[in-house]
């Protein structure tokens, strides 16, 4: 699992490249948590995102309370179609804004 | 069918979804192969979390896939607690339910991109049988 952060002034653009399953869901879920903290909008770039678990789910659950209770927005660019099919088995689409 | 025994715990998730891919034939899309990653992920970590709890056991994992048809059947036993993940049907997923859920949306994942799933409890082991059709 890679990640890239582009910043621009309040907003964060983060780069997703792999998989987000059990066994980094919680390393994941801090970096998102960090980022949830310092930006009032957060853009997720998901194109290079292959794969995400039930476990990875958990992850962008907390980013998007996190940012719901500062009232900030969680923004999906580019969702793979792997990814995008386990957003929309769980409901998980209503999360983000996408763009 | 094919078997492999480990530790039921998160350090051998890698060993138990790579036993399941390395019998998809290369005719196998790359769609049909996540899918089978995440249904294996979903019910081993399932296992790791609560059927030894607070203990530790193993998980068993039996696999063949067969061509025309092309299909996969992959069997995941434990020797823990009986638990029947399909008893408690389909997860809700209105907005409510997606807030306030802790769990359950694995094996809702699992029926989702399987085409059969199938569970019994039989001499003390939890039996969780997969089919997926290429």
């Amino acid at each position: 699992m890679e990640m890239k952060l582009i910043r621009r002034g309040t907003t964060g653009e983060l780069h997703l490249n792999g998989f987000i399953d059990a066994s980094n869901s919680v390393e994941v879920e801090e970096v998102f948590l960090d980022l949830t903290d310092r930006f009032d909008v957060l853009i997720m770039d998901m194109e290079k995102l292959e794969y995400v678990s039930s476990a990875g789910l958990r992850a962008f659950k907390r980013a998007y309370m996190a940012m719901r209770h500062k009232h900030g927005t969680l923004v999906a660019k580019n969702v793979s179609k792997a990814v995008m099919e386990v957003f929309e088995i769980t409901g998980f689409t209503r999360l983000f804004k996408f763009i | 069918m094919d078997n492999l025994k480990i530790p039921a715990d998160l350090d051998h998730l890698e060993e138990a979804v790579g036993f399941v891919e390395n019998h998809l034939g290369d005719a196998w899309p790359m769609k049909a192969r996540m899918q089978v990653r995440l249904a294996v992920e979903e019910i081993f970590v399932n296992i790791a979390s609560y059927a030894y709890k607070p203990g530790t056991g193993d998980a068993e994992i039996l696999c063949q896939c067969t061509e025309e048809p092309d299909r996969l059947e992959v069997v995941i036993c434990d020797e823990g607690y009986p638990f029947d993940p399909l008893s408690r049907g389909e997860a809700d997923i209105s907005e409510k339910a997606l807030m306030e859920r802790i769990g359950g949306l694995g094996i809702h994942l699992v029926i989702h991109v399987m085409d059969e799933v199938r569970y019994v409890y039989e001499n003390g082991r939890n039996i969780l049988t997969m089919i997926k059709l290429m």
